[in-house]
């Protein structure tokens, strides 16, 4: 019987410095056969430890089409994140999972997809966004794909790099912006939070569109509500919650929100499954 | 099923014949105590190990105060231990094999709790068997025992079990009121252990003076609510922020007794114990009541008052159990209603629902917190 | 004597000189009290007093029950002895403002140790032995008690701890160990004895501390350990011996006999007891010229 507390040992094979306090981890399996047998898909979590300190809830911030490594992307927040944030190239960690449910990008086919981002709430969305990315080149998918990701100030964006490759790609709509007072002088994207932009400045057009919106709870709310007065309906609104969480397994009874457990039953949810939710988050 | 007759005391000489079978026999005892204990001691009951039959207080009185739940979800659990060596890490298992375990003497409030456990810890939740509590449980057989004075607390009848049911149970003994007990084979692993008391089991017990015994216990309890109603009052998410929430909950002090001797309540917490460059990484009980069971590292917290965490455990006990885990989540056994320090009664909750759920368009109560 | 309380509280809700009146109302079962909280003057008939009445109630005015004193301008509480010197002590550690509370003293003779002892009466069959040598039966600082407050010396500065103190005390060092391993192998650090606590106020308890990690909040024997021993520390000087703590222990560990022990040290040391005088500062954070300093060694 295995041992479902026990994790895999990864190594780190690249430190990046994304923003202040805020890291991306390259990691690699130490054992062959587990790296062999490895496989996820976009919207799943896992839990990486520093070993030592505890074990800590990230999304796979990587896309399943690019198999070579995994990626985490965290802040550094308190004792399990600063342990992490001490690590170097060749450190090792430890891995479990991955856990959780996955986005449906299959159900998008043929559809326009709008990722909706702020903060350190990009990781998750990255994967998803290389994955249908990738997925499109293959053979054309998604009709297009937009972007409107914020931050509290141009140091804070995270994925800075990605942010203007996405700005180059054909197809694809990038809206950045920062939070009034986070401008620098050479910015040239817009002023102003996520769902404010959203609803004044980029206006979607809800026809044959999904809406996948990651981010604090305070953000996931005002953005569905600006959604809707853009006309969104409730299930082309698609999320990943967050919560707080210790097993990723649906055991320790932590991360509920009423009788759903984020963990197994999330963490992606449309608006639909977030309204019929109890007020518990 | 088989069935046969036990004298009462002769209790003891079977828990003589299951030690010296080589098992490990968990049996409730009471507490030593200090010379000169003072006006205000109490007996102290509790289920620990015994190695004779000397001294043990099986079917005598009521509820011990811990359960069977530290038996097979352990109190504290080293998952694995760790070395650090520069870059790399030893992971080290420190499983040790858990010995063949007989637990005598369970009330059948707390041999019901048993599935729903089961039904958290093994893999029929989403697919992941946590292999520490399935070998626990797959090496322990339980004695259970029917109850024949119940107390105020006490309320199985209320969440549709019995003081004589044998859910649960691998052999049931209900007393037939003339020292001798009745004995029900309901397991295999029950029958094993039968077969090890062989000597002192004799003749087929009487099936209708069990009846009858077991019957007249259940107009004893007289904490009786009408919990039917309750399950399909808190799916309706528009109750999740009713009233009586902050107006039952206000006197709650979070201190988690409830959830630690509440024999379905699961939820624990992972961390590791360092030494040094090795430690350990403990899996150990933890309280949905504790503040800052859901405090998010960005300082955001879902339930960040106490009526909304025993808003929270009475939703995990009447709903989440039964319609996520599909098993029971309240047993009525009383110990939270016994163990509150401010007098929380859990039952108090049922009637206020109840009482909600049969007036649904009543004047809201006249509450301090609209 | 609860009408004479009832009266009061009934005025100083209507008068608007208290947003709410912490009392004693009956509980779930016969034997039971629960506190309560009055808001609106038709309710105080709920107030009951008798020797049923064990909770000590001033924790619901220690911040660490922010949530509980939210809104609270003015607080009035019934208190008996013990509970007043609870509140008493609060004021002098600055938790507590002397004008945010109106205290209602009650006269008490002794309460009930458990439920299970109630059987209609107080009497030395189920009188608490926190109760035996009470000195502060007629309360000491009060805004309010019903009839004459008599005199009272309290000027002995030894309070009667438990004998149980004293067995202890006579065990050899191995035997004493063994007696505390046998009743913590039943903790599973639950933490009531910190929430019943008046004085256990700290916003991050030090147990729930994670960087660093102070105490293992597992409960092995380390944990266990090293929880009882800090709270018993962090509470020398400042406990007023209510017992809550034992009370509240699910498991029935007599936790406050490392508090009664202590107690002695620091009668013995600096012949003091903690919850009498609002402006005393206790001996462990103040520092006089005329200290003793012969036990430091």
């Amino acid at each position: 019987m295995s041992n479902i507390y026990q994790p895999d040992l990864m190594t780190i094979a690249k430190v990046i410095n994304e923003a202040p306090g805020i890291k991306t981890f390259h990691l690699k399996f130490q054992d062959e056969e587990v790296a062999n047998n490895f496989s996820f898909e976009t919207g799943q979590f896992g839990e990486y430890s520093a070993f030592g300190a505890g074990e800590s809830t990230f999304c796979i911030a990587s896309s399943p089409t690019r198999p070579d490594h995994i990626e985490c992307c965290f802040r550094e927040t308190g004792k399990n994140t600063a342990a992490l944030a001490n690590l170097t190239e060749g450190d090792t960690i430890g891995f479990r999972g991955p856990y959780g449910n996955t986005f449906p990008i299959d159900d998008w086919k043929g559809k326009k997809l709008i990722f909706i981002g702020g903060g350190i709430a990009l990781p998750p969305l990255r994967s998803v966004i290389w994955n249908c990315l990738d997925l499109r080149e293959q053979d054309g998918r998604y009709e297009h794909i937009s972007i409107v990701y914020g931050a509290k100030s141009v140091a804070d964006l995270v994925y800075k790099r990605e942010i203007e490759e996405w700005n180059e790609m054909d197809n694809v709509t990038m809206v950045k912006t920062v939070d009034p007072g986070g401008e620098t002088e050479d910015w040239d994207g817009h002023v102003g939070f996520v769902p404010h932009v959203l609803e004044n400045d980029f206006k979607p057009d809800p026809e044959n569109t999904i809406a996948i919106v990651c981010g604090p709870p305070i953000m996931i709310k005002f953005t569905f509500e600006a959604l809707e007065r853009l006309g969104f309906k409730q299930d082309q609104m698609v999320t990943t919650m967050e919560n707080r969480m210790k097993c990723g397994i649906g055991k320790c009874g932590r991360c509920n929100i009423g009788s759903t457990y984020v963990c197994i039953d999330g963490p992606v949810f449309t608006a639909t499954e977030l309204a019929a939710l109890p007020n518990d988050f | 099923m088989k069935t046969a007759t036990l004298n009462k005391s002769d209790i003891g000489k079977c828990i003589d014949l299951l030690v010296q079978s080589d098992l490990r026999v968990i049996a409730p005892r009471l507490q030593p105590r200090l010379d000169d204990e003072g006006t205000d001691s109490i007996d102290v009951l509790t289920f620990t190990e015994v190695d004779s039959g000397n001294d043990h207080q099986v079917g005598e009185g009521l509820l011990p105060l811990n359960g069977v739940k530290e038996f097979l979800f352990a109190k504290h659990e080293p998952l694995f231990a760790y070395e650090k060596r520069g870059k790399k890490v030893e992971i080290i298992p420190v499983h040790h094999e858990y010995p063949q375990t007989v637990i005598i003497g369970v009330r059948p409030c707390d041999a019901a709790s048993i599935a729903s456990l089961e039904s958290v810890f093994s893999d029929a939740n989403a697919g992941f068997e946590d292999p520490f509590f399935t070998e626990r449980r797959s090496r322990t057989t339980f004695i259970t025992y029917s109850c024949t004075a119940p107390d105020a607390s006490c309320f199985c009848t209320s969440v549709d079990l019995a003081p004589d049911s044998s859910k649960g149970s691998d052999l049931h003994l209900t007393e037939l009121g003339d020292g001798r007990l009745h004995v029900e084979v309901i397991t295999e692993a029950g029958e094993a252990v039968a077969k090890k008391l062989e000597a002192l089991l004799e003749g087929e017990g009487d099936q209708a003076a069990r009846e009858k015994a077991g019957a007249s216990v259940h107009e004893k309890l007289t904490r009786l609510r009408n919990s039917a109603p309750i399950m399909d009052w808190l799916m309706d998410t528009a109750n999740f922020d009713d009233e009586m929430w902050q107006r039952l909950g206000e006197k709650c002090i979070g201190c988690g007794s409830c959830t630690f001797v509440c024999p379905t309540c699961h939820c624990f917490d992972i961390v590791d114990e360092n030494k040094g460059s090795k430690g350990y990484r403990v899996k150990f009980w933890d309280s949905c009541q504790f503040d800052h069971f859901t405090l998010h590292a960005s300082g955001h917290n879902p339930r960040d008052w106490q009526y909304k965490r025993y808003r929270n455990r009475f939703n995990c006990k009447f709903k989440i159990y039964p319609e996520k885990f599909e098993t029971q989540g309240c047993v009525g056994c009383g110990r939270c209603i016994r163990a509150c320090p401010v007098n929380l009664d859990i039952t108090e909750y049922m009637a206020e629902v109840a009482h909600k759920a049969a007036n649904p368009n009543a004047m809201k109560a006249d509450s301090d917190f609209e | 004597m609860i009408e004479q309380i009832r009266n009061q509280a009934r005025k100083l809700l209507e008068d608007g000189d208290v947003d709410v009146v912490i009392g004693y109302a009956e509980g779930s079962d016969p034997a039971r009290t629960t506190p309560v909280f009055i808001r609106k003057a038709e309710d105080v008939d709920k107030l009951i007093y008798d020797p049923r009445c064990i909770n000590s109630l001033p924790l619901y005015l220690n911040k660490r029950h922010e949530y509980t004193r939210k809104g609270w301008k003015k607080t009035a509480i019934i208190g008996k002895g013990c509970d007043i010197r609870a509140i008493v002590q609060l004021i002098a550690e600055n938790q507590l403002k002397r004008d945010e509370i109106y205290i209602l003293g009650v006269p008490c003779e002794g309460q009930v140790s458990h439920p299970e002892k109630w059987d209609g009466s107080l009497h030395d069959g189920n009188r608490a032995s926190k109760c035996i040598g009470c000195d502060v039966m007629t309360p000491h600082e009060t805004d309010f008690f019903p009839g004459d407050k008599p005199d009272v010396d309290r000027s002995n500065p030894y309070e009667v701890t438990s004998p149980k103190v004293a067995n202890l005390m006579e065990l050899e060092l191995d035997k004493r160990f063994a007696f505390w391993r046998t009743d913590f192998d039943r903790c599973f650090k639950c933490y009531a004895c910190r929430e019943v606590c008046p004085h256990c106020s700290c916003n991050v308890c030090i147990t729930d501390e994670t960087t660093p990690s102070w105490i293992d909040p597992a409960a092995h024997k380390k944990g266990v350990f090293s929880w009882h021993l800090t709270r018993a520390m962090h509470l020398v000087g400042r406990c007023t011996g209510c017992g809550e703590c034992t009370r509240a222990c699910p498991m029935d560990i007599q936790v406050d006999l490392f508090n009664q022990r202590m107690k002695e040290v620091v009668q013995e040391s600096y012949s003091y007891k903690p919850g009498y005088s609002l402006e005393d500062k206790h001996p462990l954070i103040t520092y006089q010229v005329d200290d003793r300093e012969d036990f430091i060694k």
